[in-house]
């Protein structure tokens, strides 16, 4: 207990707390549409995307005018723009589009750090992130970033799942589908290019993908799912900062390794325990 | 009841297609009022895209579409293999989908809206399962909540793609004998696409015809006697009758 409080007392860790359980939080939400959609990988492509745009901030951005977060932005908006318009030819799956941008923007980002000597240092920040160095201004912007994206998500609510599960019979009853499945993947693309920075891409695409999968495997009911879903990353949050701090780990692969570790502890429980119960 | 020479919707030289393939070309057919239509073809002959075209879910490359009657509202039945069937979700959660058109943003069902929800389950016979999620549903569940989704927005033309899809003869006569219960009750018009041809001419009023260069209307009794089949599936195709109900059989060779 002394522990935890000599832990969560100093002031940048409250912020750090603050920021991985705002920013897990909103992933959390919107990774269960990513698992519905069947599109997790567009988490991982679109974070690659966003690095992207910092890498190249980080470059040139002075020169025109951008910061990191705008060109960041400006990054995963292209990226959705491309998983969202339809693939005309049938020669190509959307899946592979998917690879093909991760890996092409991967690529590019590792190009851009090369030459990049000032960005070369800060490289292991892109993948791992800092969140413990997060700024209070960092905090508000991601506060208000996430409360906007949450705020359009309980408006949108009934007409997001609809179109998620299934988009023709929506657009028969005069539903924009293709309207709502641009604003999900939008909301999703925002909230990655104002995480990325500060919680790096392990962070955020882990939030994406492994606390749906723990609401998934716990429960069948979409709300329960949701609300699962946001716990265990704030669970996770809370032992990974404490097991970073205590071991002098790096915080965001600590947490992201608590949340695996809880799936697996959650999968055990659902196979062996309530079955036998 | 009698189908009406009310036309509800009017097909005049309408070509469809997606993007630079032309799929079907100069439809010109009549949707009646109280009319039980279907729609039969060999595979990749544009059936859905005929229903599509229909829903207004495929722009037109030619042609007008019209509707006579002010009201006309559409309930889709999508194919069940097309949504899915491990969503998170209830039956009863499935079916008030129907009511999301008549609902405004930000806002959750009514009082009003429930009652057309658990009345639409009612008739489609799931009331009982109304609470219990998708995925742990029978096909033939599936399938009852999916026409009861349509149900429950009040269609007056209910639009069936394959309904009976992966069904067994059980469920494949129970899905046909609600879907001809609701029409008959309800008085509500239907259009209906299945491959299983057994299932569309035992029930149908009419039968529309689509074959690679020809599209053409008939009553049921009279598609079955001049034996339109052979010609639209391009093989001996006969229609014999076993206790009252029509059989379709095919010799199985195509010279």
């Amino acid at each position: 207990m002394d522990l935890l409080i000599e832990i969560f007392s100093e002031p940048f860790i409250q912020v750090g707390l603050a920021a991985s359980l705002i920013l897990g939080g909103i992933c959390a939400y919107l990774g269960v549409f990513l698992i519905l959609k069947r599109i997790v990988f567009v988490g991982a492509a679109l974070s690659q995307m966003a690095a992207v745009g910092l890498v190249v901030g980080h470059m040139i951005g002075h020169q025109i005018g951008l910061n990191l977060e705008a060109l960041a932005f400006l990054f995963s908006v292209l990226g959705v723009l491309l998983f969202w318009l339809p693939v005309s030819d049938g020669s190509i799956t959307k899946e592979s589009l998917i690879g093909y941008t991760y890996i092409f923007a991967s690529a590019l980002a590792i190009l851009i750090i090369a030459k990049d000597p000032l960005a070369e240092a800060e490289n292991i920040d892109l993948f791992s992130g800092n969140i413990l160095f997060v700024t209070r201004f960092d905090l508000f912007l991601i506060s208000i970033i996430s409360g906007l994206v949450f705020i359009v998500h309980v408006f949108f609510r009934k007409e997001f799942v609809f179109v998620t599960f299934d988009p023709t019979t929506a657009q028969t009853l005069k539903i924009p589908a293709r309207f709502y499945d641009f604003l999900i993947y939008l909301t999703l693309g925002i909230v990655i290019s104002v995480g990325i920075r500060s919680a790096g891409m392990l962070f955020i695409f882990s939030s994406l993908i492994i606390p749906a999968m723990i609401g998934m495997t716990l429960f069948q009911r979409l709300i329960w799912i949701f609300l699962a879903s946001v716990i265990s990353i704030w669970i996770s949050s809370v032992f990974g900062i404490v097991f970073s701090y205590k071991f002098d780990l790096p915080t965001g692969p600590t947490i992201s390794a608590a949340n695996a570790i809880m799936l697996l502890i959650c999968l055990f429980v659902k196979r062996f325990l309530l079955r036998s119960s | 009841m009698e189908i009406t020479n009310r036309p509800l919707i009017t097909f005049t030289d309408v070509s469809l297609g997606y993007g630079k393939k032309l799929i079907l070309k100069n439809l010109n057919f009549d949707i009646l009022s109280n009319d039980f239509l279907g729609i039969i073809g060999p595979n990749g002959s544009g059936k859905t895209t005929l229903l599509k075209g229909i829903l207004g879910l495929v722009r037109l490359r030619s042609g007008t579409i019209t509707s006579k009657a002010s009201d006309i509202k559409f309930g889709y039945v999508v194919q069940r293999q097309f949504v899915d069937e491990v969503f998170p979700l209830t039956a009863r959660e499935i079916v008030s989908m129907g009511r999301y058109r008549n609902i405004r943003l930000g806002r959750g069902l009514r009082k009003r809206d429930w009652e057309c929800v658990n009345h639409a389950l009612e008739i489609a016979g799931v009331s009982s399962i109304a609470h219990q999620t998708y995925r742990s549903l029978s096909g033939g569940q599936k399938q009852r909540v999916l026409i009861a989704r349509a149900l429950a927005s009040e269609a007056n033309i209910l639009i069936l793609d394959e309904p009976t899809n992966d069904l067994d003869i059980k469920g494949e006569t129970q899905i046909m004998e609600l879907i001809k219960k609701i029409h008959a009750e309800r008085s509500v018009t239907v259009v209906i696409v299945s491959h299983l041809l057994h299932n569309i001419i035992n029930y149908v009023k009419r039968l529309a015809f689509i074959t690679r260069d020809r599209f053409f209307i008939e009553p049921v009794e009279e598609a079955t006697k001049n034996n339109y089949l052979s010609e639209v599936f391009d093989c001996p195709v006969k229609v014999g009758e076993v206790s009252g109900k029509k059989v379709v059989v095919s010799n199985g060779s195509t010279d």
